[in-house]
């Protein structure tokens, strides 16, 4: 709808929501609702990584459950090439599972603890029932192969691997179908910081080799800069700011994107700065602040901001933000 | 190095902490030489498992079984803590030495207002403060580190505070009893988004001012450390392998591990985008079976074996008040120059 790329859609997602419902009392009524995700539209070119940034509560790990179908949006479109996330039925249901996959944060939880490696990336294969099940098991070392993990690790258990090698396997997992789009959550943050960049070398290396589509989301910014095409800034359920990731590190307009860039240190003591210290935490998505949302910790706040919803509008060549005063 | 001096309130030598697992010893701290001066800002920066966290437990003799303090000292102002009973330790605990962990949720008590857990702390080391008192004292910590309207904050529970706010209540037990030394803070705002770490980064820098204390500042993030400390230590593996002043470690990091970790981090100065990182082979090492020698060997890309395997290479200061723990360091630096 608002954000054109440069070559046509792989991946659309159009108005975009999420709600839940908050219980309370005897009788179990609805009583207010979280607005996880408030109406998000995006695009990602084939082959492109977009980054979600934003702290916790701003709807980047929801999106990314929705865009997977763990969660079923309350509202939007989400569209993979010609298919339709949401209404997929059937075998357009199970195309879409193949080629839609995630990585998961934890590779400690993630992986069942009970099944060997060779199992847990031979599941797809039997699941999907794309090979003949005597060829599973070569199936799986070829993925293993993929991600460098030793062919010997087929018959280890997870506890028996290292982290890094943990989430080796959680990628290998979500490779066995050869997937078009990941969706990748917080891949690498809890990771030792000495395996991180081996991993992030991994999924740029998978990336050129089949032509992945990511969706990166992470809180660490350096990282975003480096990995993505494209960054969204989402708060409180919004997008707040979307564009090419060096006019969005270089060129950002919106307040918070400023703020949560100003407030990442940074690995070098001489660019100890003057901060931009944001007062106050995020507010309940329960009960965001009328008009922007941002508005209750923003230093640039005025009257307009609590009546009206700032829109997200172009202000330079496929940069958008939505402020009342930027761009 | 130099003598003990009266800068110097906190001198750790030799320290020693073992755990005894069915599968073997662990030398978690592995002899570990450290001080940290009056007012200063020290930071100790490794990865998990390398020893940051039981070397921190060890100055306030908390650490876990089947961990045990087997050797060294702990000179706090002069006073050895690894020589003092039990009880003079306690009266240490949380009052001259206080510590601030990762995990806000888990440290405070679920069923206790946040007030009546300061309070605690009071009526343990203050017996002789009346409760009024108590309850003065209270707010004025709320105040302190930063806590809007104190009088109603005081009698909320831990879940109805966000993290950020759980953890200045954690801060402000650890100085409730006012005369503060040292304060240890282990990964203090790593499990907080980055807007609400600028501000506790802030708020730990203007109570060390204000308080006049020192702080041993523990995390895995070279950008945090960065930030706060004057002075870093860096761990691996059970041992200190460099520190310098924070300015001379990220300007001119001798140690290959520290060398290799700042190289890996995605710095948009150098790195262009999309280009493959530096990455350091391997993973951290397992405990129960090192090699005897450096503790990097096999990660290390300036590694020889006939040099640097045998014994562990001794920690020496290459330039002024930086030390590192490496018997390749001419070599490396000669290679360098080239």
């Amino acid at each position: 709808m608002k954000v054109p790329a440069p070559t046509a859609p792989f991946f659309t997602v159009k108005g975009l929501k999420k709600r839940y419902p908050v219980r309370t009392g005897m009788l179990r009524r609805v009583s207010a609702e979280v607005r996880a995700v408030d109406g998000i539209d995006f695009q990602v070119s084939r082959g492109r990584t977009l980054g979600i940034v934003g702290e916790s509560g701003c709807g980047k790990t929801t999106t990314a459950r929705m865009i997977v179908r763990l969660e079923a949006p309350t509202e939007g479109e989400i569209m993979l090439e010609e298919l339709d996330l949401l209404h997929a039925r059937g075998e357009q249901l199970r195309e879409l599972r193949r080629r839609v996959q995630m990585i998961f944060q934890d590779p400690y939880s993630s992986l069942n603890p009970r099944k060997t490696v060779g199992r847990i990336v031979g599941e797809p294969f039997i699941v999907h029932a794309v090979c003949p099940r005597r060829q599973v098991r070569n199936r799986a070392a070829e993925v293993l192969e993929l991600v460098s993990m030793p062919p010997d690790s087929m018959n280890r258990y997870p506890h028996e691997l290292s982290g890094g090698q943990r989430q080796r396997v959680g990628i290998a997992r979500a490779l066995a179908l050869s997937p078009r789009l990941i969706v990748c959550d917080e891949p690498i943050s809890a990771l030792d910081v000495s395996i991180r960049s081996q991993i992030l070398n991994l999924l740029l290396e998978l990336q050129e080799r089949l032509s992945l589509t990511y969706i990166f989301i992470a809180h660490d910014l350096s990282v975003v800069e480096h990995i993505s095409d494209d960054v969204a800034v989402m708060y409180l359920g919004k997008i707040v700011e979307i564009a090419p990731v060096g006019s969005l590190f270089d060129r950002h307009l919106h307040p918070y994107t400023e703020a949560l860039l100003s407030a990442v240190p940074h690995p070098d003591p001489a660019k100890r700065k003057d901060r931009i210290i944001l007062s106050g935490e995020v507010p309940s998505p329960m009960n965001p602040p009328s008009g922007c949302r941002f508005r209750t910790r923003c230093p640039i706040a005025a009257d307009i901001c609590a009546q009206a919803e700032p829109p997200l509008k172009e202000a330079g060549a496929t940069h958008f933000v939505a402020c009342h005063f930027r761009g | 190095m130099t003598g003990p001096s009266p800068a110097r309130l906190l001198d750790i030598r030799g320290l020693r902490t073992h755990f005894f697992t069915d599968r073997g010893v662990i030398r978690a701290v592995d002899s570990v030489d450290l001080w940290v001066d009056r007012e200063e800002i020290l930071g100790v920066v490794g990865e998990s498992g390398c020893g940051k966290t039981v070397m921190a437990r060890s100055i306030l003799r908390i650490v876990q079984k089947p961990g045990r303090i087997v050797g060294g000292r702990v000179e706090l102002e002069g006073i050895d803590l690894l020589g003092l009973s039990e009880a003079e330790v306690r009266r240490i605990r949380g009052d001259a030495v206080s510590m601030v962990f990762q995990e806000p949720m888990v440290s405070l008590d679920p069923v206790y207002h946040v007030g009546s857990q300061i309070e605690e702390v009071l009526s343990t080391h203050r017996p002789a403060m009346s409760g009024r008192e108590r309850r003065q004292r209270v707010l004025q910590l709320l105040r302190m580190v930063g806590i809007p309207s104190p009088e109603a904050r005081v009698n909320s529970f831990p879940h109805e505070l966000s993290g950020g706010m759980r953890q200045r209540v954690m801060i402000a037990i650890a100085l409730a009893c006012g005369n503060p030394r040292l304060l240890i803070a282990d990964e203090p705002t790593t499990a907080l988004d980055v807007t609400v770490q600028a501000q506790i980064i802030r708020l730990f820098q203007k109570l060390q001012r204000e308080l006049g204390m020192s702080l041993l500042m523990i995390t895995h993030d070279l950008g945090v450390i960065s930030e706060i400390a004057d002075r870093v230590v860096v761990m691996y593996a059970g041992s200190i392998v460099e520190q310098a002043s924070v300015r001379e470690l990220f300007d001119r990091p001798l140690h290959p591990y520290t060398r290799a970790l700042l190289r890996s981090i995605p710095n948009r100065d150098r790195d262009p985008r999309k280009s493959r990182l530096y990455s350091i082979a391997g993973s951290v090492p397992n405990l129960l079976d090192l090699k005897p020698g450096c503790k990097f060997f096999d990660r290390c890309p300036h590694a020889m074996a006939d040099i640097c395997l045998g014994t562990e290479p001794p920690i020496e200061e290459a330039e002024p008040g930086h030390l590192v723990r490496c018997r390749r360091l001419r070599g490396i630096q000669a290679k360098d120059s080239l």
